[in-house]
Protein backbone atom coordinates (compact mmCIF):
# COMPACT_ATOMS: atom_id res chain seq x y z
CA UNK A 1 0.00 0.00 0.00
CA UNK A 2 1.04 3.48 -0.62
CA UNK A 3 0.93 6.55 2.48
CA UNK A 4 -2.60 5.63 3.35
CA UNK A 5 -3.05 2.37 4.92
CA UNK A 6 -6.50 2.63 5.66
CA UNK A 7 -9.68 1.71 4.07
CA UNK A 8 -11.54 3.98 2.49
CA UNK A 9 -14.53 2.47 0.55
CA UNK A 10 -18.01 1.50 0.72
CA UNK A 11 -19.12 -2.01 1.73
CA UNK A 12 -19.05 -4.15 -1.96
CA UNK A 13 -20.85 -6.97 -2.40
CA UNK A 14 -18.72 -10.12 -4.04
CA UNK A 15 -19.18 -13.13 -5.96
CA UNK A 16 -16.13 -15.64 -6.03
CA UNK A 17 -16.17 -18.18 -8.56
CA UNK A 18 -14.24 -21.23 -7.76
CA UNK A 19 -13.85 -23.43 -10.46
CA UNK A 20 -9.95 -24.62 -9.54
CA UNK A 21 -9.88 -28.28 -7.66
CA UNK A 22 -8.10 -30.70 -6.56
CA UNK A 23 -6.00 -30.97 -9.82
CA UNK A 24 -4.40 -27.24 -9.55
CA UNK A 25 -4.34 -27.33 -5.28
CA UNK A 26 -1.72 -24.27 -5.23
CA UNK A 27 -4.57 -22.22 -6.73
CA UNK A 28 -7.55 -22.75 -3.69
CA UNK A 29 -6.35 -21.20 -0.75
CA UNK A 30 -5.55 -17.61 -1.87
CA UNK A 31 -9.76 -17.59 -3.02
CA UNK A 32 -11.12 -18.37 0.37
CA UNK A 33 -8.63 -15.67 2.09
CA UNK A 34 -8.92 -13.00 0.23
CA UNK A 35 -12.86 -14.02 1.08
CA UNK A 36 -11.83 -14.19 4.08
CA UNK A 37 -10.55 -10.30 4.01
CA UNK A 38 -13.20 -9.05 1.98
CA UNK A 39 -15.83 -10.55 4.49
CA UNK A 40 -14.15 -8.65 7.70
CA UNK A 41 -14.18 -5.62 5.68
CA UNK A 42 -18.03 -5.80 5.89
CA UNK A 43 -18.31 -7.04 2.12
CA UNK A 44 -21.08 -9.39 1.16
CA UNK A 45 -19.33 -12.47 0.11
CA UNK A 46 -20.55 -15.28 -1.71
CA UNK A 47 -18.35 -18.17 -2.73
CA UNK A 48 -19.81 -20.54 -5.80
CA UNK A 49 -18.03 -23.53 -6.16
CA UNK A 50 -18.42 -24.89 -9.96
CA UNK A 51 -16.53 -26.86 -12.47
CA UNK A 52 -13.73 -28.90 -10.65
CA UNK A 53 -14.08 -26.80 -7.26
CA UNK A 54 -17.04 -28.64 -7.03
CA UNK A 55 -14.95 -31.24 -5.88
CA UNK A 56 -13.77 -28.96 -2.85
CA UNK A 57 -17.34 -29.06 -1.28
CA UNK A 58 -16.57 -33.34 -0.99
CA UNK A 59 -16.25 -34.66 2.02
CA UNK A 60 -12.89 -35.70 2.55
CA UNK A 61 -11.15 -34.00 -0.49
CA UNK A 62 -10.54 -30.20 0.95
CA UNK A 63 -9.27 -31.82 4.21
CA UNK A 64 -6.59 -33.53 2.56
CA UNK A 65 -5.65 -30.60 0.28
CA UNK A 66 -2.83 -28.16 0.72
CA UNK A 67 -1.95 -24.92 -1.60
CA UNK A 68 1.75 -25.28 -0.23
CA UNK A 69 3.73 -28.25 1.16
CA UNK A 70 3.28 -28.23 5.04
CA UNK A 71 0.41 -25.50 5.14
CA UNK A 72 -3.05 -25.05 5.96
CA UNK A 73 -5.61 -27.52 4.75
CA UNK A 74 -8.28 -25.89 1.93
CA UNK A 75 -10.84 -26.98 4.75
CA UNK A 76 -9.28 -24.72 7.10
CA UNK A 77 -9.04 -21.64 4.73
CA UNK A 78 -13.09 -22.67 3.72
CA UNK A 79 -13.57 -22.61 7.71
CA UNK A 80 -12.04 -19.24 8.38
CA UNK A 81 -13.65 -18.12 5.35
CA UNK A 82 -17.14 -18.76 6.69
CA UNK A 83 -16.02 -18.01 10.20
CA UNK A 84 -15.35 -14.30 8.62
CA UNK A 85 -18.72 -14.38 6.80
CA UNK A 86 -18.65 -15.82 3.11
CA UNK A 87 -21.96 -18.00 2.22
CA UNK A 88 -20.98 -20.77 -0.26
CA UNK A 89 -22.83 -22.26 -2.59
CA UNK A 90 -22.58 -25.43 -4.35
CA UNK A 91 -23.20 -26.16 -7.88
CA UNK A 92 -25.96 -28.52 -8.35
CA UNK A 93 -25.49 -29.12 -12.03
CA UNK A 94 -22.08 -29.98 -11.43
CA UNK A 95 -22.77 -32.62 -9.00
CA UNK A 96 -23.81 -35.53 -11.15
CA UNK A 97 -20.35 -35.36 -13.35
CA UNK A 98 -18.14 -35.58 -10.22
CA UNK A 99 -20.33 -38.06 -8.40
CA UNK A 100 -21.12 -35.57 -5.26
CA UNK A 101 -24.22 -37.06 -3.48
CA UNK A 102 -26.01 -34.74 -1.04
CA UNK A 103 -25.05 -36.33 1.75
CA UNK A 104 -21.15 -36.43 0.67
CA UNK A 105 -21.54 -32.06 0.81
CA UNK A 106 -19.65 -30.50 3.66
CA UNK A 107 -21.50 -28.82 6.16
CA UNK A 108 -19.77 -25.63 5.25
CA UNK A 109 -21.93 -25.04 2.28
CA UNK A 110 -24.58 -22.95 2.47
CA UNK A 111 -26.56 -23.87 -0.27
CA UNK A 112 -27.15 -26.16 -3.18
CA UNK A 113 -27.82 -23.84 -5.85
CA UNK A 114 -28.80 -23.63 -9.72
CA UNK A 115 -26.94 -21.88 -12.12
CA UNK A 116 -29.35 -19.08 -12.24
CA UNK A 117 -28.39 -19.01 -9.07
CA UNK A 118 -24.54 -17.89 -10.44
CA UNK A 119 -26.43 -15.99 -13.14
CA UNK A 120 -28.18 -13.79 -10.89
CA UNK A 121 -25.13 -13.05 -8.17
CA UNK A 122 -22.93 -12.40 -10.89
CA UNK A 123 -25.99 -9.74 -12.47
CA UNK A 124 -26.50 -8.59 -8.93
CA UNK A 125 -23.05 -8.25 -7.30
CA UNK A 126 -20.37 -5.48 -7.11
CA UNK A 127 -17.14 -7.36 -7.98
CA UNK A 128 -16.91 -10.93 -9.55
CA UNK A 129 -14.11 -12.82 -9.18
CA UNK A 130 -13.26 -15.80 -11.00
CA UNK A 131 -10.43 -18.85 -9.69
CA UNK B 1 -6.72 -7.07 36.28
CA UNK B 2 -8.15 -10.75 35.97
CA UNK B 3 -6.32 -13.03 34.53
CA UNK B 4 -7.55 -16.48 32.47
CA UNK B 5 -5.51 -19.02 31.92
CA UNK B 6 -2.29 -16.47 31.55
CA UNK B 7 -4.72 -14.36 29.29
CA UNK B 8 -4.55 -10.75 30.74
CA UNK B 9 -7.87 -9.15 30.71
CA UNK B 10 -8.51 -5.90 32.58
CA UNK B 11 -11.21 -5.52 34.69
CA UNK B 12 -11.70 -2.05 34.40
CA UNK B 13 -12.07 -2.73 30.27
CA UNK B 14 -15.78 -2.98 28.85
CA UNK B 15 -15.71 -6.33 26.72
CA UNK B 16 -17.46 -8.18 24.30
CA UNK B 17 -16.69 -11.62 24.93
CA UNK B 18 -17.81 -13.35 21.79
CA UNK B 19 -15.94 -10.89 19.65
CA UNK B 20 -12.97 -10.73 21.81
CA UNK B 21 -12.73 -7.10 21.38
CA UNK B 22 -12.27 -4.39 24.59
CA UNK B 23 -13.47 -0.75 24.94
CA UNK B 24 -12.12 1.76 27.50
CA UNK B 25 -14.02 4.87 28.10
CA UNK B 26 -12.07 7.87 28.22
CA UNK B 27 -12.75 11.10 30.29
CA UNK B 28 -14.17 12.63 27.60
CA UNK B 29 -16.36 10.30 26.77
CA UNK B 30 -14.70 8.59 23.88
CA UNK B 31 -13.68 5.06 23.29
CA UNK B 32 -10.21 2.75 23.15
CA UNK B 33 -10.81 0.00 21.21
CA UNK B 34 -8.66 -3.24 21.03
CA UNK B 35 -8.00 -6.69 20.46
CA UNK B 36 -7.85 -8.94 23.67
CA UNK B 37 -5.00 -10.78 24.78
CA UNK B 38 -7.10 -13.77 24.47
CA UNK B 39 -7.44 -13.15 20.77
CA UNK B 40 -3.98 -11.97 20.15
CA UNK B 41 -2.99 -15.66 21.23
CA UNK B 42 -5.57 -16.95 18.96
CA UNK B 43 -4.65 -14.94 15.68
CA UNK B 44 -0.86 -15.30 16.25
CA UNK B 45 1.65 -12.76 15.12
CA UNK B 46 -0.05 -10.20 13.72
CA UNK B 47 1.29 -9.04 10.14
CA UNK B 48 -1.11 -6.11 8.67
CA UNK B 49 -3.63 -3.94 10.35
CA UNK B 50 -6.46 -2.10 8.08
CA UNK B 51 -8.56 0.27 9.94
CA UNK B 52 -11.69 1.97 8.45
CA UNK B 53 -11.04 5.77 7.33
CA UNK B 54 -11.32 8.48 10.26
CA UNK B 55 -14.70 9.97 10.51
CA UNK B 56 -16.63 6.66 9.27
CA UNK B 57 -19.52 5.96 11.31
CA UNK B 58 -19.69 2.04 12.74
CA UNK B 59 -22.72 0.12 13.61
CA UNK B 60 -22.16 -2.07 16.73
CA UNK B 61 -20.98 -5.61 15.74
CA UNK B 62 -19.17 -4.06 12.27
CA UNK B 63 -15.31 -3.95 11.35
CA UNK B 64 -13.83 -1.07 12.53
CA UNK B 65 -10.38 -2.92 11.07
CA UNK B 66 -9.23 -5.62 9.58
CA UNK B 67 -6.23 -7.69 10.97
CA UNK B 68 -4.16 -10.64 9.40
CA UNK B 69 -1.55 -12.86 10.85
CA UNK B 70 0.42 -15.51 9.30
CA UNK B 71 -2.42 -18.00 9.89
CA UNK B 72 -5.81 -16.00 10.34
CA UNK B 73 -7.88 -13.01 8.71
CA UNK B 74 -10.54 -11.18 10.19
CA UNK B 75 -12.27 -8.35 11.59
CA UNK B 76 -12.13 -6.40 14.80
CA UNK B 77 -15.49 -5.05 15.29
CA UNK B 78 -16.93 -2.38 17.53
CA UNK B 79 -18.18 -3.24 20.66
CA UNK B 80 -20.51 -0.65 20.14
CA UNK B 81 -21.97 2.10 17.69
CA UNK B 82 -19.84 5.26 16.52
CA UNK B 83 -17.45 7.49 14.64
CA UNK B 84 -13.89 6.67 13.86
CA UNK B 85 -11.93 9.50 15.86
CA UNK B 86 -8.57 8.41 15.05
CA UNK B 87 -6.62 5.34 13.72
CA UNK B 88 -2.93 3.97 15.09
CA UNK B 89 -0.39 4.91 12.77
CA UNK B 90 2.10 3.23 15.18
CA UNK B 91 0.46 0.10 14.85
CA UNK B 92 0.27 0.50 10.83
CA UNK B 93 4.02 0.98 10.98
CA UNK B 94 4.17 -2.28 13.47
CA UNK B 95 1.08 -4.26 13.67
CA UNK B 96 2.83 -7.14 16.08
CA UNK B 97 2.48 -4.13 19.00
CA UNK B 98 -1.00 -5.03 18.97
CA UNK B 99 0.46 -8.66 20.19
CA UNK B 100 3.30 -6.99 22.55
CA UNK B 101 0.76 -4.69 24.10
CA UNK B 102 -3.03 -5.09 23.54
CA UNK B 103 -4.20 -3.13 26.35
CA UNK B 104 -1.87 -0.01 25.88
CA UNK B 105 -0.09 0.92 22.35
CA UNK B 106 -1.90 -1.82 20.61
CA UNK B 107 -5.02 0.04 20.63
CA UNK B 108 -7.11 0.13 17.40
CA UNK B 109 -9.61 2.68 16.50
CA UNK B 110 -10.56 5.51 18.96
CA UNK B 111 -14.39 5.56 18.89
CA UNK B 112 -17.15 8.47 19.03
CA UNK B 113 -19.94 6.11 20.75
CA UNK B 114 -23.63 7.09 19.08
CA UNK B 115 -25.38 5.34 22.00
CA UNK B 116 -22.96 4.50 24.92
CA UNK B 117 -26.01 4.10 27.46
CA UNK B 118 -27.98 2.01 25.25
CA UNK B 119 -25.28 -0.18 24.13
CA UNK B 120 -22.80 -0.82 26.62
CA UNK B 121 -25.35 -1.80 28.89
CA UNK B 122 -24.24 -5.46 26.75
CA UNK B 123 -20.68 -5.32 27.56
CA UNK B 124 -19.11 -7.58 29.97
CA UNK B 125 -16.78 -4.98 32.76
CA UNK B 126 -15.79 -5.98 36.59
CA UNK B 127 -15.98 -8.66 38.43
CA UNK B 128 -17.82 -10.64 35.43
CA UNK B 129 -14.71 -10.40 33.08
CA UNK B 130 -13.54 -13.54 34.50
CA UNK B 131 -16.23 -15.72 34.53
CA UNK B 132 -17.30 -14.43 30.80
CA UNK B 133 -14.17 -15.60 29.53
CA UNK B 134 -13.36 -18.76 31.14
CA UNK B 135 -16.82 -20.00 29.91
CA UNK B 136 -16.11 -18.40 26.32
CA UNK B 137 -12.54 -20.47 26.79
CA UNK B 138 -14.42 -23.64 27.61
CA UNK B 139 -16.73 -23.04 24.86
CA UNK B 140 -13.28 -22.16 22.64
CA UNK B 141 -10.96 -25.31 23.79
CA UNK B 142 -8.68 -23.09 24.24
CA UNK B 143 -5.47 -24.16 25.97
CA UNK B 144 -4.10 -20.51 27.57
CA UNK B 145 -1.95 -17.69 26.32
Amino acid sequence: MGEEHYLDNDEKSVVIVMTSGPSTAHRCATPFYIGSILASMDSDVSVFFTMEGALLAKKGVADNLTAMKGGKTILEFIRDAKIAGVKFHLCKPAMPGYEIEVDDVIPEINEISNASKLADLILSCDKALFF
Amino acid sequence: MATVRGCNLPDDLFYNVDNNVWARREGDGTLTIGMTAYACSLAGEIVSYTPKKVGKSIDQNKSVTTVESGKWVGPVKAPVAGEILAINDAVAAKPGSINADPYASGWLVKLKPSNWEGESAGLVTGGAVATAFEAKMNADGFGGC
